[in-house]
């Protein structure tokens, strides 16, 4: 079994295995650590705040589940 | 309606200031700051207040976290 | 029950007559409120060329759609008139408490036309509308006629109140109209059109309730978001110097993919738009040193001392618009710094820290806070006040100016007492200052052709402080928009993180993409700054902010609210074309005013010809001809003139609703 979630992750990680619509397969039963590491994220933006799992600030063993919504804080700029 | 004062619940309150608006006789204020810790001001009655229960300020709420009561 | 109350008020402040006028629905069908309203009934009223001082200007206070519903983030007003600074299409928009107030009394929009003998003001409640003389309240700045008529005119409600500060009553076209103690409609210089028709404020005090459709409707989609963006909080143990970090990162970045906005809300509840003072100055965002310089010459010697942190240790307490669940203002007291003492007083937004810091190479912070105070009392608008600022001291570098014609004052970079005396002078229009009120553009042409490379604008607008050699796509909306040199239209980063795509079908999904692709002008760009701009004026006729909209059309459901409100049933689609018929009624008004579309291209400093030399934006160029040429394509406008085409007018009914324009 697998499962889809969506991940909103900033532009210099690795996009590889996200597809265009920003949906990442993962493993049933995968932790967000398995998240960070497929998406190698570098490990001072492993902190809790920086990442939230469905808008609640997430512990990096949290369980994912089909349809989360994986989110990285970056600033906003520009405009 | 009318029986009783606007009562905020402070868990669900955004501090939005609609009620504030919506109160036709500006009893209510964004005064209270001992709610979170952004110091964001925060509707409340103002002290000499003779709030009707109108409800005005309860339809308003967009998160309905005012009452009457 | 429509979200919309289909009357405006009409002022003759000639005659002094006082009219309701009834708007169809199909106008509302069409055009939304606010903004679509305000373009509406201007394209109609004002006479094709009509002096934008003169009596035939109308000045239009508009309330969004969505304001009051029960719709969060949604309590924008906007003045709208033909704006004296670009000779085009004038808006602006502001927050506070006026927009409510707008349809408490009944109104979705307040016009003024013509111009009075004497100084008066507006008095609106439940009861009906009067003109009242303002000689007692002229002369006064905003903060202090505003607490006067306040006093003056609190019966039972607090009375709602716009007015104009001493730059407006001196027609300085970089002016514009206050409420809320010092916020600020400061865009397109409608504080001037407000001043030459000697009408002071406009004071409202209706009480009548504000009703829509379906409102249980509209308040589940509320406390949804709500739900989201209490949880957004950032640990109080991170400091701001992280934002230089973050900058730094997203200025290094080569490659960028769509983020979600909620998670902004943590930056926004704790710092506000400060956020992005060190992060604009690392990331290449903030234009340094007249956009001439960059982040070696405004060095961490210089940015630090803008930290966010350092301004909201500043704050008493948060500030927040009508409906606002973010909160991203702050209210400060200043009592220890040499310019005096001040005290329930705006903090500076970033764009003032932006334009009155990096852009004049100024490391003063205390400066930053009195200049804020003493434009936000005149009534001026910081971001073009410190553009034109940094214009006069380039052309006092390069001998344009001279001690004799500054008075004595220094102009060198960040030299803040100098900065200071200027802007006490700009406000006064006094000496020097009397050539700058008027910002860069009529500063230029007095001062004659060399000084016209110093003069930073877009059709005569001091643009936003936001780099468009950073982020091409501004570059688009600075230049071809109807309101040039506007930062709040769309960016790149604004619109990877919009997520329009979600709810418009022609809308491009943004994936991972290379930063540099932006920078080749195609379809797809252009695509990307039409759906920017669509989605702008259908926010600017609901009354909505653009924070909301940075947080995602999925999160802040902009659509599905206007449907819960009006109890239309219309698709993402369907309100992109309406933001696409206000656009373009928007640039059909500045065609029909004379002005020509491609007048506003940005100066070439910002298109980067020549491009910087140092810093991260080195070697950044815009091919930003070619871009204006396909975003006009994309708008069904002529590329190469920029004109509305027959053919898109007609698709778009425009042609039926302008029908019998004066």
């Amino acid at each position: 079994m697998q499962i889809k979630v969506k991940v909103y992750a900033p532009g210099f990680i690795n996009h590889d295995q996200i597809d265009e619509r920003g949906f990442l397969v993962l493993e049933e039963g995968a932790t967000l650590n398995d998240l960070y590491n497929k998406i190698k994220l570098p490990l001072p933006l492993r902190l809790n705040f920086f990442c939230s799992v469905n808008y609640d600030q997430a512990h990096w063993n949290t369980k994912l589940k089909d349809g989360d919504v994986v989110s990285f804080l970056f600033p906003l700029t520009g405009g | 309606m009318g029986k009783g004062i606007a009562t905020i619940n402070y868990a669900e309150c955004m501090a939005c200031g609609c009620c504030v608006q919506a109160c036709p006789f500006s009893f209510l204020d964004l005064m209270k700051t001992d709610v979170d810790v952004y110091h964001k001001n925060y509707p409340q009655l103002v002290p000499d207040h003779k709030c009707t229960g109108c409800g005005l300020c309860a339809t308003a709420c967009p998160v309905d976290c005012v009452t009457i009561q | 029950m429509l979200g919309y109350t289909g009357k405006i008020l009409n002022v003759n402040l000639t005659s002094g007559e006082i009219k309701e006028e009834v708007i169809p629905d199909r106008v509302y069908e069409m055009l939304l409120s606010g903004v679509g309203l305000g373009a509406y009934v201007l394209y109609k009223r004002i006479p094709a060329g009509a002096d934008p001082l003169g009596t035939d200007n109308v000045l239009g206070f508009v309330s969004g759609l969505l304001t009051g519903t029960g719709s969060v983030i949604t309590g924008r007003w906007m003045v709208v008139c033909r704006s004296p600074l670009t000779g085009g299409w004038g808006d602006s928009n502001c927050g506070g408490t006026f927009s409510p107030a707008i349809k408490q009394c009944g109104y979705d929009g307040i016009f003024f036309s013509g111009i009075s003998k004497e100084p008066v003001y507006l008095y609106v409640d439940n009861r009906g509308a009067e003109l009242r003389p303002a000689a007692h309240v002229w002369g006064m700045d905003a903060v202090e006629a505003e607490q006067a008529l306040e006093k003056e005119n609190w019966k039972r409600k607090k009375p709602s109140i716009a007015v104009i500060g001493t730059a407006a009553e001196k027609i300085s076209l970089i002016s514009g109209i206050c409420n809320d103690g010092g916020r600020i409609a400061a865009r397109s210089g409608g504080g001037a059109v407000m001043g030459s028709k000697r009408l002071k404020a406009v004071v409202l005090a209706g009480t009548k309730s504000i009703t829509c459709h379906d409102p249980e409707k509209m308040k589940e989609i509320s406390k949804e978001l709500a739900v989201k963006i209490r949880k957004q909080n950032m640990p109080g143990f991170v400091p701001g110097s992280i934002l230089a970090f973050g900058g730094s990162m997203l200025g290094g970045m080569k490659r960028a993919a769509p983020m979600d906005g909620i998670l902004v809300g943590m930056l926004m509840k704790r710092w506000g738009t400060p956020m992005n003072n060190l992060m604009g100055a690392t990331s290449g965002d903030s234009p340094l040193k007249n956009w001439g310089g960059s982040v070696v010459d405004y060095n961490k010697s210089y940015y630090k001392n803008i930290d966010a942190d350092r301004i909201i240790k500043r704050e008493t307490k948060k500030y927040h618009c009508y409906s606002c669940i973010l909160g991203c203002g702050g209210v400060c007291d200043i009592k220890d710094i040499a310019n005096g003492e001040f005290s329930h007083t705006h903090k500076p937004e970033y764009e003032t820290c932006a334009a009155f810091g990096g852009l004049l190479m100024n490391k003063d912070l205390n400066s930053i806070f009195y200049i804020n105070e003493l434009l936000n009392r005149a009534g001026m608008d910081s971001i073009s006040a410190g553009g034109t600022v940094a214009f006069a001291i380039e052309c006092y570098e390069n001998g344009i100016l001279t001690p004799e014609m500054t008075g004595g004052l220094e102009l060198t970079w960040g030299n803040a007492p100098a900065i200071i005396a200027l802007i006490k002078k700009m406000i006064a229009r006094e000496g020097i200052g009397d050539l700058l009120a008027d910002g860069v553009k009529v500063a230029a042409a007095k001062l004659g052709i060399p000084s016209s490379e110093y003069a930073v604008h877009a059709g005569g607008q001091e643009p936003g402080m936001h780099d468009s050699r950073m982020d091409p796509v501004l570059g688009v909306h600075f230049s071809a928009d109807p309101t040039p040199g506007r930062h709040t239209i769309g960016s790149g980063q604004y619109y990877d993180i919009m997520h329009l795509w979600e709810q418009v079908s022609w809308a491009p999904v943004s994936g991972s993409y290379l930063k540099a692709d932006e920078f080749i002008p195609s379809e797809k760009v252009a695509l990307k700054t039409v759906a920017n701009s669509c989605y702008k004026e259908v926010a600017d006729g609901s009354g909505g902010c653009l924070f909301a909209m940075t947080l995602g059309i999925n999160h802040w459901k902009l659509f599905d609210w206007l449907n819960a409100a009006t109890g239309w049933n219309k698709s993402g689609d369907e309100y992109m074309e309406i933001g696409k018929r206000i656009q373009t009624l928007r640039q059909m008004f500045a065609v029909k005013h004379g002005v020509d579309p491609r007048s506003f291209r940005m100066s070439k400093r910002m298109a980067g010809e020549p491009p910087l030399t140092e810093g991260l934006l080195k070697g950044n160029s815009v091919r930003i001809d070619e871009m204006m040429e396909l975003h006009w394509k994309m708008y069904g406008w002529d590329e190469k003139t920029g004109l509305p085409l027959p053919e898109t007018i007609s698709q778009l009914h425009l042609d039926e609703i302008t029908q019998g324009a004066a």
